[in-house]
């Protein structure tokens, strides 16, 4: 037996005392929190008649009230555009194009907010879909949205993604209700900066997502940091 | 109880002894390790349906060694001794006490990285390319990283571990 082998032994020599059992119930309910933020979208059919009711509301409000003045945005690399959406899914505001393609080429993948009218979810009034657009068409690959409290309540709501779905790579994505300039987060103990577009139904919420080349799986995915246009942390 | 958390609770059972001993190594501190192993069990549990078929073990890993190295919510201490403790006699009485000292300040010793090298190659048993995937770092990082850790450690490297002619290629 050489050095290395008593090293690797000694590695792998039990500790003294046993480490504490992990609690097992905990580790379900938590677990089962963190799914529940998609399972609210995708697991119920009655949604899509209830968004459409949302979405009618939403639209006669704003055919009441003359259209808000353009809102100054802070300078910031990272911004992206949007555009108007597509025809086909019902998109709350516009739909924000991510620049990456699709892995058959055939379209963009994008983000967008949907409706949600749910009973037991009655601070929740949206959710966040990461889909292809494709020409006028637009279709869901995923949907996530906040399962407590209010979804416009200060800091990060319904972060997700981060794997792949179908053949599709759907990068780490979810949104910052707050004045967030910079979001980054640490893969590997590297810094990476996510892309950012303010939501055009309510410049306060900032879609973010990050290039999936560079966070290819949520695993790798650490706490998320808020900056506002000057730099200061707005978050833990 | 769900098949699905069964087999779940099947594997909390088999392979928390092994990877809170892991996050041990990488962390030096027992509770720090064992909030890890509870926290990767955690979103392993969320990502249940997807990986329980494929692996669900390596996904629970990576997830535990990405948390402690980047610091998720407790920053991991970086060490700054230079003083190398002894080496354990190998007819020592009480090996495995003597070891166990030994082995918990040496790695006291070593950055983050190196840590993560070792305890991914020779406690997780991965290839080199395994663990540099693991770590988002090149195949050449890995070797002299893993070289330099060694050296630190004062362990004379096997064939396999020798970093040839020290390009890290």
């Amino acid at each position: 037996m050489n050095d290395l082998d008593d090293f690797r032994a000694a590695l792998r020599q039990p500790p003294r005392e046993p480490f504490a059992e992990p609690d097992l119930a905990r580790i379900m309910a938590d677990g089962t929190r963190l799914r529940r933020r998609r399972r609210v979208l995708t697991g119920a059919g009655g949604i899509a008649a209830a968004a459409v009711v949302v979405l009618v509301v939403v639209f006669a409000v704003q055919l009441r009230q003359p259209a808000p003045a353009p809102v100054a945005q802070p300078p910031s690399a990272a911004l992206s555009t949007t555009s108007p959406a597509p025809s086909g899914e019902k998109p709350m505001g516009d739909v924000v194009g991510t620049g990456i393609r699709t892995r058959d080429g055939r379209g963009e993948l994008v983000l967008y907010a949907r409706a949600i009218a749910l009973p037991e979810l009655p601070e929740v009034g949206f959710g966040l879909v990461v889909g292809v657009r494709s020409g006028t068409s637009l279709q869901s690959l995923m949907v996530t949205n906040e399962f407590r409290g209010s979804d416009r309540s200060f800091g990060f709501h319904a972060t997700d993604g981060g794997e792949t779905v179908g053949n599709q790579v759907i990068p780490v994505f979810g949104y910052f209700a707050g004045p967030a300039a910079r979001i980054t987060t640490t893969v590997h103990g590297r810094t990476v900066e996510a892309r950012l577009a303010r939501w055009s139904e309510d410049p306060k919420v900032v879609i973010f997502w990050f290039n999936p080349d560079v966070v290819p799986d949520s695993a790798v995915l650490t706490p998320l940091i808020a900056y506002d246009a000057d730099g200061k942390r707005l978050t833990k | 109880m769900a098949r699905g958390d069964e087999e779940f609770a099947e594997f909390v059972r088999a392979s928390s002894a092994r990877l809170t001993h892991a996050a041990y190594l990488l962390t030096g501190d027992r509770h720090q390790a064992e909030d890890a192993a509870q926290t990767a069990f955690t979103r392993t549990y969320a990502a249940w349906s997807r990986v329980r078929h494929k692996d669900a073990y390596g996904y629970a890993r990576t997830v535990l060694v990405n948390h402690v190295i980047d610091g998720w919510r407790r920053p991991l201490r970086e060490y700054a001794t230079e003083a190398m403790p002894e080496r354990p006699d190998r007819l020592d009485v009480d090996k495995a006490v003597t070891q166990r000292a030994w082995l918990t300040a040496v790695l006291k010793t070593l950055t983050a990285r190196e840590r993560a090298v070792v305890v991914l190659r020779h406690f997780f048993d991965l290839p080199e390319a395994d663990v540099a995937r693991e770590l988002g770092v090149s195949l050449g990082t890995v070797k002299s990283t893993n070289s330099r850790a060694l050296a630190k450690l004062r362990v004379e490297a096997g064939t396999e571990d020798t970093l040839i002619g020290g390009s890290g290629r």
